[in-house]
């Protein structure tokens, strides 16, 4: 009986394709994303980065195979798909949602780490244009 | 994928957005800037009725001596407290964001917070961080079971024991208990003990100096 349990510290995965940025014509789109994202971001910054910005999704990836393995398959499907109708509730299509829902059945709203001290989402000084942030959300930019 | 029209927002949280730019400085033979560490003796022993906690309040910054007065035994609960040695911030922002899941885990629960669910919350969060997060702790507090003693490491392992010393004057502090300590001893005798495992601390380290807190956490009272 295979069990699939992941490893109990979130290591970096090597992703298929260093996605360069293309445009339509297989070269860096300039218009839309301008000259500073040229060189691609695969390189390891800090021993740290993988591990920390996949923590959360590594985490509850664990508990459901857990889950999974003693409950069996309806339970994690059932924590999906009430997650999922939890993520369609929002605001305007543009503007970043509070997650409140989420955030009470994930437990998060129990919890206070770093991502809620430093850079916080009320302190950022970048917006996009409205109609660009819904067409990259709809896959059209 | 991001773009100048919808800028993509970097995750909150800690951002190692510099690191590049840090290697390569330090490449070019730029220094990096010394964290202040707190140089310490902390000390904390159960005794009949509960925890006594101790700590110099001398913070260094290589070999000069950033702050004289520094406080360095933490709050996280009314039962519970935390002494830090390391990284002087990374001790005090841990306890601090520990202590407010403490208290959305008492308003949740509606219990008082047991002092095993602190030492959990505190390894899990510097295990996570894999050491580089620079906090060793003691903590101790008085719950329902009774008191407990605890030390935690930098990389998130802890052990729970009767009398504990950490920082770089826990070698001296550590002979006076080792040759002092006794099972349930009286609050004087106790407070006695740890204010001369402090002194071994202040006078036989340069790390700790100045003066010396102690802190005792009985069933009821706190007293700092």
């Amino acid at each position: 009986m295979s069990f699939a349990l992941p490893s109990v510290k979130p290591k970096p995965e090597i992703p298929d394709r260093f996605g360069v940025h293309e445009g339509i014509f297989g070269t860096q789109d300039l218009m839309t994303n301008g000259l500073a994202r040229a060189k691609c971001d695969v390189d390891t910054s800090h021993p740290l980065a993988a591990s920390v910005q996949n923590y959360k999704a590594h985490q509850d990836r664990m508990n459901m195979s857990i889950l999974r393995n003693t409950q069996g398959l309806h339970a994690p499907l059932r924590i999906a798909m009430e997650l999922k109708s939890a993520k369609k509730i929002g605001r305007l299509p543009f503007l970043p949602s509070s997650n409140i829902m989420h955030d009470a059945m994930t437990g998060r709203d129990l919890e206070v780490g770093p991502e809620d001290i430093f850079n916080t989402l009320e302190f950022m000084e970048v917006v996009g244009q409205p109609h660009a942030v819904v067409e990259r959300s709809l896959g059209l930019l | 994928m991001s773009s100048v029209l919808c800028p993509e927002i970097p995750a909150s949280g800690f951002s190692f957005e510099n690191c590049r730019r840090n290697t390569l400085l330090e490449t070019k033979g730029f220094a990096v800037p010394k964290a202040t560490k707190t140089g310490t003796t902390i000390v904390g022993i159960t005794y009949k009725d509960g925890v006594i906690l101790g700590a110099d309040t001398r913070a260094t910054e290589d070999t000069t001596v950033a702050d004289k007065n520094c406080e360095k035994i933490h709050y996280l609960a009314p039962n519970m407290y935390c002494c830090g040695a390391g990284t002087a911030a990374d001790t005090e922002m841990t306890t601090q964001m520990i202590s407010s899941q403490l208290e959305l885990h008492k308003l949740y629960t509606n219990r008082v917070c047991r002092v095993a669910t602190a030492n959990q919350m505190l390894k899990q969060y510097l295990f996570r961080y894999q050491g580089y997060i620079g906090a060793a702790l003691i903590l101790g507090g008085v719950d329902v079971d009774g008191p407990h003693l605890y030390q935690i490491y930098p990389h998130g392992s802890s052990d729970q024991l009767p009398y504990v010393t950490m920082g770089s004057g826990s070698l001296a502090a550590m002979a006076v208990f080792e040759a002092g300590w006794k099972r349930d001893l009286e609050e004087e005798d106790g407070i006695k003990l740890v204010r001369d495992a402090i002194a071994a601390g202040v006078f036989n380290d340069l790390g700790s100096g100045s003066n010396i807190d102690v802190c005792i956490i009985r069933k009821g009272s706190t007293d700092l």
